[in-house]
């Protein structure tokens, strides 16, 4: 099935008001959004939101985010509260900086899964329709996990984590459940964070690693468990990874670095198609093999050079 | 035209075919189809290796291509000709890896890897 997508025109601006139209600091290059700082460079706030997230719409809860990882249709002038973007209803111009929309479709409501219908190559479900996406899941046996999937969802640990900040055995009884919960779905950063708090010489050390790990320096132990933190790409969009997800590439640098929120970039599913199919052609010069071959024996930081060469010259990034 | 054995062509249908492979792989690396692209790749790699066989005066054409108003055809002529014409196949594979797109991937990753076995041979 032919998707009708959003079409994202790229240009060059060297105006100090870049992203939504929000002042770029020229020394940090991050965007001032009134209540927090965005850095566009990762694609998510450097401080989480204060307001907090809403138990019925999954993408909220992460309270790093930007607009529900959504920026096509949302925006969030104030830092605090996503907002629909006046003048997007199609046909729209601007840049990366301000993306520009031309659409066939109408914006989706920021609830629930709006935002469900991610479907990389590498674990392609292309259709946003839940019933399809299980069938199309179970045929592949890909299996993609959603948050809600998870052993205990994030309820259940959000209130194990509270439970945590309790002195005493409570709270490092809650601090090891929490951490056979993460270890079950696949978050060891995070498990063995939860570990650490039980423990309680770790005290601030703990604290600012967890820090670390909700701020996405610590990876997943696969592409489902890291969908099932961030959520979906975006309408239109897909994950990609920057340093291929292919086996040999886990296997020499852990599906931590792979399945990282650092080595993860949200790309239109039309150029995405492109790009994978460029990784799995040959070229003159790589003695008969593709891309993904030749770049397979290369170290991490050469491959991750190459993809965001790649990802410039698709004018996914500036 | 087509994919007459390289070895039956004569010399100029031998270079017609090959620009004709080059416009093709162009095409499909561009719509991403990496099967279709690497049977065109398989082409080219048959056309070049017969060019390159029949001796300089053909590999003279090949470099003259390098001045192809067609993309595709220059960057493959380039991607083929550096060995025996590095200065000006690299310099246009630099030129086109200026390119948005397909095309600009393709010969930055060649360039990329010539660049990387040079540095191992020296």
């Amino acid at each position: 099935m032919r998707m009708l997508l959003p079409t994202i025109r790229l240009q060059v601006c060297a105006s100090a008001y870049k992203f939504t139209g929000e002042e770029r600091d020229a020394e940090s290059g991050n965007d001032y959004m009134s209540a927090r700082y965005f850095a566009s460079s990762m694609g998510r706030f450097l401080s989480p939101d204060i307001v907090g997230g809403d138990l019925s719409n999954p993408q909220s809860l992460n309270r790093y985010t930007y607009v529900l990882n959504n920026p096509l249709f949302w925006t969030d002038p104030s830092g605090f509260q996503e907002q629909v973007r006046t003048g997007s209803s199609c046909g729209n111009v601007g840049t990366l900086d301000n993306p520009v929309i031309q659409c066939s479709s109408p914006p989706p409501a920021p609830s629930g899964g709006g935002n469900s219908s991610d479907s990389g190559v590498d674990s392609e479900l292309p259709t946003s329709n839940p019933d399809e996406q299980a069938v199309a899941a179970s045929l592949s046996g890909s299996g993609s996990v959603s948050a809600g999937q998870e052993l205990g969802g994030g309820l259940v640990q959000g209130g194990l984590d509270m439970a945590g900040l309790i002195p005493g055995p409570i709270g490092m009884g809650a601090n090891i459940a929490s951490a056979g919960m993460s270890l079950y779905n696949g978050h060891y950063g995070a498990a063995a964070l939860s570990f650490a708090f039980a423990l309680p010489v770790v005290g601030q050390l703990g604290a600012d690693a967890h820090a670390a790990f909700e701020a996405g320096e610590i990876g997943y132990r696969s592409f489902d468990a890291f969908k099932a933190a961030y959520g979906a790409a975006g309408e239109g969009m897909q994950w990609h990874h920057i340093v291929g997800q292919f086996s040999s590439n886990v296997e020499r640098f852990g599906p931590g670095a792979i399945h990282d929120m650092e080595n993860m970039v949200a790309v239109p599913k039309d150029l995405h198609f492109q790009i994978n199919g460029h990784y799995s052609s040959k070229l003159p010069g790589l003695g008969g093999q593709t891309v993904r071959e030749w770049l397979a024996p290369q170290s991490f930081q050469a491959q991750r050079d190459y993809g965001l060469q790649v990802l410039r010259n698709y004018g996914i990034i500036p | 035209m087509t994919n007459k054995a390289s070895v039956e062509l004569d010399d100029r249908e031998l270079l017609s075919a090959f620009e004709a492979a080059a416009i093709s792989f162009g095409l499909e690396f561009e719509k991403g189809d990496s099967k279709k692209a690497n049977r065109a790749y398989a082409r080219c790699e048959a056309i070049q290796a017969e060019i390159h066989r029949r001796g300089s005066s053909m590999v003279g054409c090949l470099i003259e291509l390098l001045d192809a108003p067609l993309p595709w055809v220059q960057y493959l002529a380039a991607a083929y000709t550096l060995d025996v014409e590095p200065n000006k196949a690299a310099a246009v594979l630099r030129k086109l890896k200026d390119t948005p797109m397909a095309l600009g991937v393709a010969a930055f990753t060649t360039l990329r890897a010539w660049e990387m076995k040079r540095v191992q041979i020296n």
